[in-house]
């Protein structure tokens, strides 16, 4: 449940949440409304107000408590900016997940959807064929359970434009 | 009696039995597979859940919450990996039966221990219905500011050795609920000119950001682990004997299930904690805890199984969610105009009595699946972990683009992914950002609305209702700086 110590990457979260509660607090006057004549407790700015002051309380009193364990030292500097660049390495999977979003109302939600499971089978280093089959049936299987079955909210892809009207229609309405 | 009866009538529709199959089975192969658990499968379904109805969706979600944990006792017996993270007590004495070839006796004392649990918390959620009906209505804007204060504070001090992080990240999801046009003066707050932040952050984008797609991201960055499973050897019901031989602890442990439950902000992790010491201090052989007691496994899972039914006490009678899952299905009480409160055993007291009888027959159902079908549940707890982040980031994608077919919910989703795979490595919590997000959001509308009747600060706790809870929250923070204090004085000498 809890942490016996402080481990890297700790100390970089909580410095990177209190810079952009420093940016949120700035923009207080900006980003909130004040109206004159109207008591405190009743004013829009009260909420986000105490909420980022709390956020920024606790948030220091944590950063002291981690920097109290802390001995500045080289590694341990270095331990930080390596989580930092471990937290990057998920940005390859979401330029991947946007890629899939974006795609399908281009090219519709069953082939996107193919699409996206064959490349990330390959890109987690998956090389035999009957892997690459179970992924196909697995995505194959979600765009069957929640459009053509749950009929979820999902755009048809504009490519079905190009299909026979019979067709069209049905890939629009189940794929 | 006869309101009761004729709230059984759901069971003649054949939806209803899928939407309990379905809840319940599945329920059990997710908590099985370790890395999804009920957090995550609950947010993916929770849009598609909005186009059934109210009782068919609750239905679904409520079979995965109280089914899961029966399916994570398996992979945290077997192979010392918990299926959902409260199953991690299981593994002490569960791994260690296995270790000495009773994995059987084990699991069967585990499915068991949860059967009496889950039964035992819905008897009691029966029981309480009128005094929840009588006690409910009582509540008004003042009272129910205070309780969601209580969830607050309980969640942050129940983050032991992480109080601070876990403030700090309560104020940060009750910042996150501010964000959009506000519906009391309607004006815009840290919108930062962007239309898209008018309506503020959707529950759903932030809850599969945090749990779903950050799972994602650690299975799909992790290596795939090569699981081998032991043979299962023999007999079903030595595990039930186990229990009869155990009934006080398998009682008191479903009792303080049912406490931890109904208090909003405590949760399964406290209540088997508690259960567990408990147990310990009543055994006649305390030193086998940790090393293959069947006890320890008893008042793990039974105290667990206990806290779902329990849970929904707090959401029903009050609105106000104990923890990240009942705070998911609050978003479906609203979709379908299911207002949760003091109103709901008034208005809709037949659905309430259906609810519970749900409860109880998915609880039957998973026990007699278990009992037969452990075998072939060996088998999904094998699936290769990166295999398992692609589809739980394929289905993820399903949950937030269906709400408003919007890419800009998809990259925040993404962008609170990242947040929570940064929480998650780092061993941060992320609930405390979901009650911050549900319960900030009722405090300020009932903070805003109690104003008419507020002269000073003293009038927030003058009804004997906010009394007491301001009285329970000043004695829990008493009691935490109390237990540091003692903490820093033994440490000291």
């Amino acid at each position: 449940m809890g942490k016996e110590e402080y481990q890297a990457g700790d100390l970089v979260f909580v410095i990177l949440m209190l810079l952009i509660v420093l940016v949120l607090l700035v923009s207080i006057p900006f980003e909130t409304k004040w109206f004159d004549g109207v008591p405190l407790v009743k004013q829009p700015r009260l909420w986000p107000t105490f909420c980022l002051v709390g956020m920024a309380l606790f948030g220091l009193l944590y950063s002291m408590q981690i920097w109290r364990s802390y001995k500045l030292q080289l590694g341990q500097v270095q331990g930080e900016l390596n989580e930092l660049s471990s937290w990057s390495r998920t940005l390859e999977f979401v330029f991947y997940f946007v890629l899939y979003v974006w795609f399908v109302p281009l090219v519709g939600y069953l082939l996107s959807t193919l699409l996206f499971f064959s490349l990330l089978t390959i890109r987690s280093g998956y090389r035999t064929l009957s892997m690459f089959w179970v992924s196909l049936v697995t995505g194959f299987g979600i765009v069957v359970v929640f459009k053509s079955l749950l009929q979820v909210k999902i755009p048809s892809g504009a490519i079905y434009d190009y299909l026979p009207d019979g067709w069209a229609t049905f890939f629009m309405v189940y794929f | 009696m006869d309101l009761i009866l004729s709230s059984f009538d759901i069971f003649l529709r054949w939806d209803v039995w899928v939407a309990i199959l379905v809840g319940s089975i599945g329920g059990v192969i997710i908590g099985a597979i370790p890395g999804v658990g009920p957090a995550v499968a609950i947010a993916i379904l929770l849009p598609a859940t909005y186009s059934m109805e109210p009782i068919i969706g609750i239905t679904v979600l409520l079979g995965i919450y109280g089914s899961a944990m029966y399916g994570g006792a398996i992979p945290a017996i077997l192979i010392n990996t918990p299926g959902t993270p409260v199953n991690a007590l299981t593994t002490y004495d569960g791994y260690s039966m296995t270790k000495d070839n009773k994995a059987r006796r084990a699991i069967t004392l585990a499915y068991w221990s949860s059967f009496t649990g889950g039964i035992f918390s819905i008897m009691s959620l029966v029981f309480m219905t009128s005094l929840i009906a009588k006690v409910a209505p009582l509540f008004g804007s003042r009272d129910i500011l205070m309780a969601a204060l209580l969830g607050l504070v309980l969640v942050v001090i129940s983050h032991r050795k992480q109080t601070l992080i876990a403030g700090m990240l309560v104020f940060f999801g009750m910042f996150i609920s501010t964000i959009g046009m506000e519906n009391v003066r309607y004006t815009k707050r840290f919108t930062f000119d962007q239309s898209w932040l008018l309506s503020g952050f959707d529950l759903i984008t932030v809850l599969l950001g945090l749990f779903a797609v950050s799972q994602a991201f650690i299975l799909l960055i992790g290596k795939d682990k090569r699981v081998s499973m032991p043979s299962l050897k023999g007999k079903k019901s030595e595990g039930l004997f186990d229990l009869i031989k155990y009934k006080t602890i398998a009682l008191i442990s479903s009792g303080m299930g049912v406490i931890m439950g109904i208090i909003p902000g405590v949760g399964e992790f406290l209540a088997q904690f508690f259960s567990y010491n408990i147990a310990r201090g009543i055994s006649d052989k305390p030193e086998r805890f940790g090393k293959g007691a069947p006890e320890g496994i008893i008042a793990a899972e039974a105290a667990n199984n206990a806290v779902p039914a329990a849970a929904m006490i707090p959401l029903l009678a009050l609105g106000i969610p104990g923890e990240a899952l009942t705070a998911m299905m609050l978003s479906v009480f609203y979709v379908h105009s299911i207002i949760p409160g003091p109103d709901l055993f008034v208005k809709h007291i037949d659905f309430v009595y259906g609810l519970y009888a749900s409860l109880i027959l998915i609880n039957i159902i998973v026990i007699i699946f278990l009992l037969i079908a452990t075998k072939s549940l060996l088998k999904i707890i094998q699936i290769p972990q990166r295999f398992l982040g692609a589809s739980i980031l394929g289905l993820s994608f399903v949950g937030v683009y269906t709400l408003r077919n919007s890419m800009i919910d998809c990259i925040m989703c993404a962008v609170f992914g990242v947040l929570g795979y940064a929480l998650k490595r780092l061993n941060l919590p992320i609930v405390p950002i979901i009650l911050g997000m549900v319960l900030g959001n009722i405090m300020e509308l009932k903070f805003r609305a109690s104003q008419a009747r507020i002269d000073t600060l003293f009038d927030y706790i003058n009804r004997p209702i906010s009394g007491i809870i301001f009285a329970i929250i000043v004695i829990a923070l008493l009691i935490h700086f109390w237990s540091i204090w003692r903490q820093y004085r033994s440490q000291a000498n």
